[in-house]
C-alpha cells in the first residue's frame, strides 16, 4: 500500500504548460508538496476552474485544491462548496487591466495555496 | 414645577439631560447624545445642540417648547496636542550590511567570497571564492542552470538574489549554498568586496553574523575594524540571514538628531530650559522642579517649536485673543521606541530608534459660551443660561452613582486632556486639567508599531483583537474561541484582526497579536495610570492620595474596554475604591455634566 502524502493537488485542462509551472513554483518556495495532473473525462464540456478545484480538494490529503482551466485557475478548500473559492489567478498572456484587481499571479497562487496550509496571511 | 434641560457640549460629543424640578425634588425624565457639530465653544455647535434637545424631549413625547429654562455648561477652555520626536538615527554607508528575515530563505550554513554580479562573471580570477549577486530579470531556472554549469570552474560559495526564489533555485543546484534572498536594493551592493553570508536553520537566528568576533573571524578584521562593525553585529541580533560586506570606509553609526529645546517658564517668574533628546525622564523632572507653568515654548524651526506656536495659534482663533495671551501650562513627554528605516538600507531594514512623544495643553481666559447661550435662546424661544463650572457639574453628576459619598474625586479623560476635580465633604472644590489622554495613546501606539496610519493606531486602542486561525474559527486575544457559521472571507484568512462592533477590521501590517497587545496596553498605562495619578495629587488635600476614598472616572475615555480596570488595579494601593461611573444608576460613565446641571437648577430662580 502506497502511503499518500501531504500533497496540493492540481487538475488541469487545456492550460499552458508555462502558467501551471508558476504555479508550481509558487507552492515549492514556499516548501510544500503537490501533485499535477490533468483532467479527462467523457464530458469535458462546460468544465470550470473552479469545477475542478473542487475535485482536486478532495483528493488532496491537505484538502487543498487547485483547477486550471485554459487561462484561469482558482484555489479551494474542499471544506467550500461548488460556490466559494479561495483565491484566483489569471495566465499573464491573457490578463486584462480589469482582472489585475481581483486576482494574484501564477505564482501568488500557488504561495496562497501553500500559506493556505501553513495557516499564514494570503499575498494580494 | 418645570421642565430643566441640562447641555454638556464636549470636544466630540453633545449630551442633554431633561428633569422636572418639583420644589427641591428632581425627576429625571430622558437623555440624549448627539456628535458635537462645530469645535467646541462656537455657534456651531447649535444643530448638534438642538438635535440633541428634540431627541430627548421626543422620547418623553414632548417638544422643546415645553421646556422651561435650559442651562448650559461653562466648557473648560483647554486644547491639547501631541507631537512625537525621534532623537537618535541609524545610517549605514557604503552598503555594508544586509540583515533581514526574508519569508522562506534557503541553504543552511556559513561562506566567505567576494560579491560579483551575475553580469559580470567575466571578471572572475582563478581560485578566488564568490558570492553571486543576482537581480530579479533572471529566473530562477536560469540562475541554478548557471551556477551548475560554473562547477569545478568558478568557486561559487554563496548567493545573494533580488527576487523571492531562494527554496526554488536551492532545489535545482547540484551543489548546495547558503542562498539570502529578497534584497531589494540589490544594484547597491559593490562588486568584488569580501563579505560573510549566514543562513541560519529553520526556527532558529544567525550566529556568526551577530557576533563582531564572529564578523572578525570570518572577514579577517583587526581589532579596531572589529570596534567599527559592532553595531552592524547588533543590528543583525536575531535575523535569519545576513550578509556582511568589508568595505573601507563604510559603517553603520547612530546618530543623535538635533530635537531642538524646550522652555518652561514657571509661575514665580524662572525659566528651565532642557533639550528633547536628554529624553522624557530630564524633561518630567524639570517640569516637576518648575512647578506651576505659566508658558512653555519650543525652539524656533524645530518640530516642538512648531507643535506649540500651532496650539497657540489655534486658540487665538478660536477665542478671538491674541497669541500673546494664551499660554500652555502643562507637558508631558514619554519616551518611546519607534522602528525608522535605516538610512541607506539594502532590504529594507528597520532599527528601533528612541523617541520622545510629547503632549502640551493650552488654556485661555473663557470660551464665548454666551454667544451661544445667546443664540439658542433666539432660536427656541427658551430661557437659556450659561451655568457653573464643567468640573463643579461633573462631580455632581457623578454623585448619582450608586455606592459613592464625598470626599469624592472625578477623573474625565478626554482626547486632548485628563482632568481631575475633587470635592470634600464641605463641598470646597479643586480641580486640574493635565496634558496627555486619548490623543498620545493613540500617537504613542502608531509610533511602536511603525504604523503609516494614525486612523489605524485609533482603531488598534479602540477595539480588541483576534487572529484568524481558520476558515470557520478565531481565537480572541483573551486566549478564547470563536467560531462562524459560515466560511469567512479569504482576507481575513490567518490574520490578526480587530473587533470592532459590527465587522472585523484587518491589521494590514505583519505584527504579532502578541506585540500589538503589548504596545496598546502599554501606551495606555505610560500615559493614563501615571497621568491620573499626577492628577490626583493635585486635587488631594496636601497631595495625600490616601484622602481621596472615592474615584469616579467620567466621559468617553471611561468607557475604553480596559482602561478603567487597569486604573482600578492601581490606584487601589492606595486604598482608593475608583471605577467607571454609573450616571443615574443608568448612563454608565456619560452625562455627568448634563445630569450635574440638572440637579444645580433647583436652586435657580427665574
Amino acid at each position: 500500500m502506497v502511503a499518500k502524502k501531504p500533497e496540493i493537488v492540481l487538475l488541469t485542462l487545456g492550460a499552458r504548460e508555462k502558467f501551471i509551472e508558476k504555479i508550481c513554483a509558487g507552492i515549492e518556495e514556499e516548501g510544500l508538496l503537490y501533485r499535477c495532473e490533468e483532467y479527462s473525462s467523457a464530458a469535458q464540456t462546460n468544465i470550470s476552474a473552479g469545477a475542478l478545484a473542487h475535485m482536486a480538494a478532495q483528493e488532496s490529503t491537505l484538502g487543498v485544491g487547485i483547477g486550471v482551466c485554459g487561462d484561469k485557475a482558482t484555489l479551494t478548500h474542499e471544506s467550500l462548496g461548488n460556490e466559494k473559492s479561495l483565491c484566483s489567478a489569471v495566465a499573464d498572456e491573457a490578463i486584462s487591466v480589469q482582472d489585475t484587481l481581483a486576482v494574484v499571479s501564477p505564482k501568488g497562487l500557488g504561495q496562497n495555496a501553500a500559506r493556505f496550509v501553513k495557516k499564514q496571511p494570503f499575498l494580494s | 414645577m418645570s421642565l430643566v434641560a441640562g447641555v454638556d457640549i464636549g470636544n466630540s460629543t453633545t449630551e442633554v439631560c431633561i428633569g422636572r424640578i418639583r420644589g427641591g425634588d428632581i425627576q429625571f425624565l430622558s437623555s440624549a447624545t448627539h456628535a458635537t457639530t462645530g469645535i467646541k465653544g462656537t455657534v456651531d455647535n447649535i444643530p448638534g445642540i438642538v438635535s440633541a434637545l428634540e431627541e430627548a424631549m421626543g422620547k418623553i413625547s414632548l417638544s422643546t417648547s415645553d421646556l422651561e429654562y435650559i442651562r448650559l455648561n461653562e466648557s473648560a477652555p483647554v486644547i491639547g496636542d501631541t507631537a512625537m520626536e525621534t532623537i537618535t538615527e541609524t545610517i549605514i554607508t557604503d552598503s555594508s550590511m544586509i540583515g533581514h528575515n526574508p519569508s522562506t530563505p534557503a541553504g543552511v550554513g556559513t561562506a566567505v567570497g567576494y560579491t560579483l554580479h551575475i553580469e559580470n562573471l567575466s571578471k572572475v580570477v582563478a581560485e578566488r571564492p564568490y558570492i553571486l549577486v543576482v537581480d530579479k530579470t533572471y529566473g530562477y531556472d536560469r540562475v541554478a542552470e548557471v551556477v551548475n554549469s560554473l562547477n569545478g570552474y568558478v568557486k561559487i560559495v554563496g548567493l545573494i538574489l533580488q527576487a523571492d526564489e531562494a527554496v526554488l533555485v536551492w532545489n535545482r543546484l547540484e551543489k548546495k549554498i547558503p542562498i539570502v534572498d529578497e534584497v531589494l536594493r540589490i544594484d547597491k551592493i559593490p562588486d568584488e568586496k569580501m563579505a560573510a553570508i549566514e543562513v541560519a536553520m529553520s526556527g532558529q537566528v544567525i550566529r556568526q553574523l551577530s557576533n563582531p568576533y564572529g564578523i572578525a573571524t570570518l572577514l579577517e578584521l583587526n581589532a579596531e575594524e572589529t570596534r567599527l562593525v559592532t553595531p552592524i553585529a547588533k543590528s543583525l541580533i536575531g535575523k535569519k540571514s545576513a550578509v556582511v560586506i568589508k568595505t573601507l570606509h563604510g559603517y553603520i553609526a547612530e546618530n543623535v538628531l538635533p530635537a531642538g529645546e524646550l522652555y518652561l517658564k514657571s509661575e514665580d517668574g524662572k525659566e528651565y530650559a532642557v533639550n528633547v533628546d536628554a529624553g522624557a525622564e530630564k524633561i518630567m523632572a524639570l517640569s516637576n522642579v518648575a512647578g506651576r507653568l505659566s508658558d512653555v515654548q519650543g525652539q524656533k524651526n524645530t518640530n516642538v517649536g512648531n507643535m506649540f506656536d500651532r496650539m497657540k495659534d489655534s486658540m487665538s482663533r478660536l477665542t478671538g485673543e491674541g497669541k500673546e495671551s494664551i499660554h500652555i501650562t502643562d507637558v508631558l513627554a514619554i519616551d518611546t521606541l519607534a522602528p525608522v528605516q535605516i538610512a541607506g538600507a539594502l532590504a529594507g531594514e528597520t532599527c528601533m530608534e528612541k523617541a520622545v512623544g510629547i503632549a502640551a495643553m493650552v488654556k485661555t481666559q473663557q470660551l464665548p459660551m454666551r454667544k451661544i447661550a445667546e443664540e439658542l435662546q433666539s432660536r427656541l424661544h427658551v430661557n437659556v443660561t450659561v451655568a457653573g463650572v464643567e468640573a463643579a457639574m461633573a462631580l455632581l453628576g457623578a454623585c448619582t452613582t450608586p455606592g459613592t459619598r464625598l470626599p469624592l474625586a472625578i477623573i474625565d479623560m478626554g482626547g486632548g486632556s485628563t482632568d481631575a476635580a475633587m470635592m470634600d465633604e464641605t463641598g470646597k472644590m479643586r480641580m486640574t486639567h493635565k496634558a496627555g489622554a486619548g490623543e498620545l495613546v493613540t500617537l504613542l501606539i502608531q509610533t511602536e508599531l511603525g504604523l503609516k496610519d494614525r486612523n489605524e493606531a485609533e482603531l488598534l486602542k479602540k477595539y480588541p483583537l483576534a487572529k484568524v486561525e481558520s476558515l470557520y474559527h478565531m481565537r480572541l486575544e483573551s486566549g478564547e474561541m470563536q467560531f462562524f457559521a459560515e466560511s469567512i472571507d479569504p482576507r481575513y484568512y490567518g490574520c490578526v484582526v480587530m473587533l470592532a462592533p459590527d465587522r472585523m477590521i484587518r491589521v494590514e501590517e505583519d505584527i504579532p497579536m502578541e506585540r500589538i497587545v503589548e504596545v496598546r496596553r502599554d501606551a495606555k498605562r505610560k500615559v493614563f495610570v501615571k497621568n491620573v495619578v499626577r492628577a490626583l495629587q493635585e486635587v488631594a488635600e496636601n497631595g495625600d492620595l490616601k484622602k481621596i476614598p472615592n474615584v469616579v472616572l467620567v466621559g468617553g475615555s471611561a468607557e475604553d474596554f480596559e482602561v478603567p480596570e487597569m486604573l482600578t488595579e492601581s490606584l487601589s494601593q492606595y486604598r482608593i475604591v475608583c471605577g467607571r461611573g454609573n450616571i443615574r444608576a443608568t448612563e454608565g460613565p456619560r452625562n455627568a455634566v448634563a445630569t450635574g446641571l440638572v440637579m444645580s437648577g433647583t436652586s435657580e430662580k427665574r
